[in-house]
């Protein structure tokens, strides 16, 4: 198990390319997953946020104080990221289709359905289900209360069902 | 929430395809580009810490030298060294497994945070005493690592778990005078 903190400081005496990557080879895949939902899996724009997301991360880790995981600090940035700089839902769907493309067929019904989702419910979903994550932590991430996030967790579930046994039917 | 909305194992499985996405292999040297660029990251002169381990490895069994410096006391890289002895009691293992042993050893410390280098030596050497010069060294030293512990004791753990123990060899911590 990597030592966040121990790495973290180095890198902050060292600045060394080795201890980031460290970090970031611990850490990418789960926010670069996070980004592609969000951004309707669009390979360029998760890209592109999770590299704004390091390059902020990175600036302001001094003055990080460990009262969460690194990986939770690193998600509540990436989702700001994701919140200010990145087109609403409209104009993202209307790139989806060619992003597709990119993933097996086993796979396309799922991000399918996921993709329907609204951001809100999409965020909740992904973070409780596929990354993991508590409805407290959700809630401090997202400054939601977590009856807010469990409500949303269960019609996101209630709404892909439906979208993946109508997919499901067609085929 | 009703048990009705939990997930079924099938949905369980139908989600965990998702963590299959895997983010482009050129972006984790495009990060680095980037936050070079930004100042984030000092740029390396030396190869990169992959390289040199696995080039520390191959030569640890080959015995020639690729570190020939170490970084200055002003940022200091490595605060400890494990200097490796090899007296009568050290009975090496086939090449081919000390080479996986020392790579999956080496590759685990640095992946649980620890930066470390190495170098194997020739068993050879010579003595100076005084005018005198002899190849009568008191102990064969066959190789040394340098590290950044947190703590002697921390320094001490990583030389137990060292593969050198277990072939009969002996190894000093040394902690280096950072003024």
């Amino acid at each position: 198990m990597v030592q966040d903190e121990q790495v973290v400081r180095r890198y902050l005496k060292h600045k060394r390319e080795q201890d980031f990557r460290i970090i970031y080879q611990k850490h990418n895949d789960k926010l670069f997953r996070l980004a592609m939902h969000m951004l309707s899996y669009n390979q360029y724009w998760a890209k592109d946020a999770v590299q704004e997301m390091w390059i902020v991360a990175l600036r302001k880790v001094d003055k990080f104080e460990w009262r969460s995981s690194l990986n939770t600090w690193l998600t509540s940035i990436l989702l700001n990221i994701l919140k200010r700089y990145y087109p609403k839902t409209v104009e993202k769907q209307m790139v989806s289709e060619e992003s597709y493309g990119e993933f097996n067929l086993d796979m396309q019904d799922i991000i399918k359905s996921v993709n329907t989702l609204s951001d809100g419910y999409k965020q909740v979903f992904v973070l409780h289900d596929i990354e993991g994550y508590k409805h407290q932590e959700i809630a401090e991430l997202l400054d939601i209360k977590e009856g807010t996030s469990k409500s949303q967790l269960f019609q996101a579930r209630k709404l892909l069902r439906s979208k993946l046994s109508e997919l499901k039917i067609r085929s | 929430m009703t048990n009705e909305n939990e997930l079924s194992g099938e949905e369980r499985d139908l989600f965990e395809k998702l963590k299959g996405i895997k983010p482009p292999i050129e972006m984790e040297e495009e990060t680095i580009s980037k936050l070079k660029a930004e100042g984030l990251i000092q740029s390396q002169n030396k190869m990169i810490w992959v390289y040199r381990v696995a080039a520390a490895i191959a030569f640890f069994i080959l015995g020639y030298s690729v570190f020939p410096y170490l970084n200055s006391n002003e940022s200091p890289a490595y605060n400890y060294m494990l200097v490796l002895y090899e007296d009568a009691n050290f009975k090496p293992g086939p090449p081919e497994e000390m080479f996986d042993e020392y790579s999956h050893w080496m590759q685990s410390i640095y992946q649980n945070g620890m930066a470390i280098d190495g170098q194997e030596m020739k068993t050879s050497s010579l003595l100076l005493e005084g005018k005198e010069v002899s190849n009568a060294a008191a102990k064969t030293v066959g190789g040394y690592f340098v590290l950044y512990a947190s703590s002697q004791e921390e320094a001490v753990k990583v030389a137990q778990s060292s593969p050198h123990l277990k072939y009969g060899g002996t190894i000093e911590v040394k902690e280096f005078m950072i003024r």
